[in-house]
């Protein structure tokens, strides 16, 4: 894993808005607006088992993400992240933000929000996957 | 959304985030400016290209970006133009509203990029909040 530079690296501890790109089944891209959360060294994500996304990643691991500040329009400063997905094992969950660092939440989801999420997890109706970044790059 | 909902979603946004394909087939991803018009979403690319660039040549052409956006990075599609565009806004959770547009680009006359859409998803989390 490449040494991130720390403005990449506060960056996406500071954002989770993001839009990931998988491969379809005939090789073409797509796009799926995602919440991405950075935790040692790698963007996590959670979808359910049975979502395109994971079958785009059982099938071709290789994608690319767009980590964006801001809620509106798409703009710079963004971060642009390659590297492979890794689909976790059934029940594991996202790892807790170093001690101190800030917990980031997009406006309205709540902490009922995350455990339904964390219970769905448990059961494997969900599953997270995550992405070590092979190259980023800070767009400014 | 419905395809009114979708049309008038598009003509509110400036940039999309366009997924384009690398050589050896990984994918890439950039902001790109955009405008939406007459039912057509168009890519807007730097004014250098030459205006007498022929559609047909079209996959052949690597154009850029507008510099006010990502001038270092020029999206490819010689290799292949099977594109998606992705534009959302979240404002708040419930507030999710966005759009994919799965096609090919096809660059115009005019040096900008046309995309040819040949599938559309669209999600407004509004509406799941919504639902009994």
């Amino acid at each position: 894993m490449p040494t991130l530079s720390p403005d990449i690296d506060d960056f996406l501890t500071h954002h989770t808005r993001s839009m990931l790109v998988t491969l379809r089944a005939d090789g073409s891209p797509t796009v799926h607006p995602m919440l991405a959360l950075w935790r040692d060294g790698a963007l996590w994500f959670n979808t359910y088992q049975k979502s395109a996304k994971t079958q785009n990643i059982q099938r071709d691991p290789r994608v690319c993400c767009l980590v964006l500040g801001g809620v509106d329009e798409l703009a710079p400063p963004a971060v642009i992240v390659h590297g492979a997905a890794e689909l976790m094992a059934p029940g594991t969950l996202v790892p807790d933000a170093p001690l101190g660092a800030p917990v980031v939440r997009p406006t309205g989801v709540s902490g009922g929000m995350v455990r339904k999420v964390e219970d769905r997890v448990a059961t494997a109706k969900r599953i997270m996957f995550r992405v070590v970044p092979a190259r980023a790059e800070l767009i400014v | 959304m419905t395809s009114s909902e979708i049309a008038d979603f598009l003509r509110t946004r400036h940039t999309v985030a366009l997924a384009t394909l690398q050589p050896d087939g990984a994918p890439d991803i950039a902001i790109v400016p955009c405008r939406y018009e007459g039912e057509t979403l168009f890519l807007t690319v730097s004014p250098n290209i030459s205006p007498n660039i022929s559609p047909n040549i079209s996959p052949n052409i690597s154009p850029n970006i507008s510099p006010n956006i990502r001038p270092d990075i020029r999206p490819d599609i010689r290799p292949d133009n099977r594109i998606c565009c992705g534009v959302e806004v979240c404002p708040a959770y419930y507030e999710i509203r966005g759009v994919s547009l799965h096609g090919r680009a096809t660059p115009t006359q005019d040096g900008e990029l046309r995309v040819d859409v040949e599938h559309t998803t669209s999600f407004d989390f509004g509406k799941i909040r919504e639902r009994p």
